[in-house]
């Protein structure tokens, strides 16, 4: 349908869209220092304040990466996107820097460096000196592996955010969302979102910074542990022993009472969950426009549990396929639907999609 | 520059990357809003809440949607959070410029704008994803997958919403004739 010629768009003016850009502007810088400082400020006066400061402190953040990047090789027009051909040295003063690795980004926490190698060609490797790094790893997918490597211990990337610290001879690792192995004296350890780990056990984990508490990308490997915009993800800690013939684990339950589970045939990386009828019909309604094939798996999977929730889904997975234009197997799906629930809440729609189609 | 290149820019505090992009975005952010509001009135306040979050939540734009699609995402969130606070305050006069003596089409253009009035108007009873479904399909042109994607339902649901909220307005004479003539 075309655009409606009667009703056109009055434009904003040059003054109001001015106004607006300032205030864009100034607002982010102020989060920025709002982040940096953690001081509340209240009145007015104070907000004006931190917006000054925050300008400042955002122009010497900039200032100070050029000058860290330089001796390590890249160049300064880069403003913390790391040319990795080479090692590149990132240390961080008293703000964290944010520096972008190809479709990645670390960011360095407050008085910690790391040495950046490589890039998503190649692989990347990150070796952690001291402190604290963030990571938000885009989907390797089939790419060279993004590896932190912090003293002994190496993390593995198979999903997407984490934080890994290191204070002398401790490191500790936390996983915000995907999945990550981490391997310290042959022992290999498979951590999932909010997932802990610590080369010392006695020392608790800190967490991730607020920071960096932020939704990031999806590694296709897992599609099903990813979060979703709309439900809040349940969260889950597995570990397990590289070594150790594959078994079910004891898992820890989380405080929404769920758990999750190793899958038996051995395969590291690969951690599912279990997820409740419900949740997992839910995450596929979700999934049906960005990722309709694991939508379908979804469907099935909650279709073969055989719950309260498998006849939508049997009838979800045939509308699914059929607007994916598979008519022949929506209207397999459909006919299964119909005798085994031949008065089911979609009966009737899916007696009339079947007559449609024939 | 590519749009990821500008985004890392604002992504690490590179005040002059963040006003090329709001100059870049603001104007299609602005046009959704105006769609779906039918007036400047309150729209200004939402493009720059828009832009806020949008420049917020950079840092998780994973590349796998068209950055467009994703800040639209975000700019229909905003409006239906507006609209569901309940605070449409529609003055939809300046649907049209203002129409001056002795132009020949000013006769058509004034019923097109009290009709236009009537229609935003019949639109603040409605439920705001329903009506955001229907502007986005039927005055903005957008197709029913766009509309989908952008307000993050399924086809069904927004072919659903459409459907409703023209048979609700078609209730009316005069927005009837207006959308039959529109073809809408």
């Amino acid at each position: 349908m075309s655009d409606i010629d009667t009703l056109p768009v009055t434009p904003l003016s040059e003054h109001a869209r001015q106004r607006i850009i300032d205030n864009v502007v100034d607002e982010v810088a102020f989060d920025k220092y709002r982040q940096d400082e953690s001081a509340p400020l209240r009145s007015a006066h104070r907000y004006w304040f931190g917006i000054g400061l925050s300008a400042a402190a955002g122009a010497a953040l900039v200032v100070a990466l050029l000058f860290v990047l330089r001796p390590g090789g890249s160049s300064p027009k880069a403003q913390g996107v790391a040319q990795t051909g080479e090692p590149t040295r990132v240390a961080a003063g008293d703000a964290a820097s944010t520096v972008t690795v190809g479709t990645s980004t670390l960011t360095v926490e407050a008085r910690s460096s790391v040495v950046v190698t490589g890039d998503d060609d190649r692989g990347i490797e990150v070796s952690l000196e001291n402190g604290t790094v963030v990571c938000q790893v885009a989907p390797r997918r089939g790419r060279p592996p993004f590896q932190v490597v912090a003293g002994h211990v190496r993390v593995v990337v198979v999903g997407t955010e984490f934080a890994v610290s290191r204070k002398d001879q401790v490191v500790s690792v936390v996983v915000r969302s995907g999945v990550v192995r981490v391997i310290a004296a042959g022992k290999e350890t498979v951590l999932q979102a909010d997932g802990r780990w610590s080369s010392d056990e006695r020392k608790p984990v800190k967490k991730i910074p607020k920071r960096a508490q932020v939704k990031t990308t999806k590694d296709s490997t897992v599609p099903s542990l990813q979060p979703t915009q709309l439900a809040p993800r349940k969260t889950r800690v597995t570990r397990r022993r590289a070594s150790a013939k594959p078994r079910r684990t004891p898992v820890k339950k989380t405080p929404n009472g769920d758990g999750g589970k190793v899958q038996p045939n051995g395969d590291k990386g690969k951690v599912e969950p279990k997820r409740s009828d419900e949740a997992s019909y839910r995450r596929a309604a979700l999934l049906e426009r960005s990722k309709p094939a694991a939508a379908i798996a979804l469907y099935r999977q909650v279709e073969n549990g055989g719950g309260s929730w498998a006849a939508s889904a049997l009838f979800a997975r045939a509308r699914l396929q059929l607007e994916r234009g598979r008519s022949q197997i929506a209207k397999r799906l459909l006919s299964r639907y119909l005798r085994l629930y031949p008065r089911g809440a979609n009966a009737a729609m899916a007696t009339r999609l079947l007559n449609k189609r024939k | 520059m590519t749009e990821q290149t500008l985004a890392a820019q604002c992504v690490a505090g590179d005040e002059r990357a963040q006003r090329r992009f709001i100059d870049e975005h603001i104007d299609y952010i602005h046009r959704v809003l105006f769609r779906i509001l039918g007036s400047n009135h309150v729209v200004e306040d939402l493009v720059q809440d828009t832009l806020i979050q949008v420049l917020r939540s950079l840092r998780t734009f994973r590349g796998q949607a068209k950055l467009r699609t994703w800040i639209a995402r975000i700019t229909v969130r905003v409006a239906y959070a507006h609209l569901k606070r309940g605070r449409v305050q529609t003055v939809p006069l300046e649907l049209l410029p203002d129409i001056s003596a002795g132009d020949p089409g000013a006769e058509a253009r004034l019923a097109a704008r009290n009709a236009g009035r009537r229609m935003y108007a019949l639109l603040d009873e409605i439920d705001p994803k329903q009506r955001i479904a229907f502007v986005l399909h039927a005055i903005d042109g957008r197709t029913v997958r766009e509309v989908a994607q952008m307000t993050g339902s399924n086809l069904i649901a927004t072919k659903s919403r459409i459907r409703r909220t023209k048979s609700k307005l078609r209730r009316d004479s005069v927005v009837s004739a207006f959308l039959r003539e529109a073809g809408i």
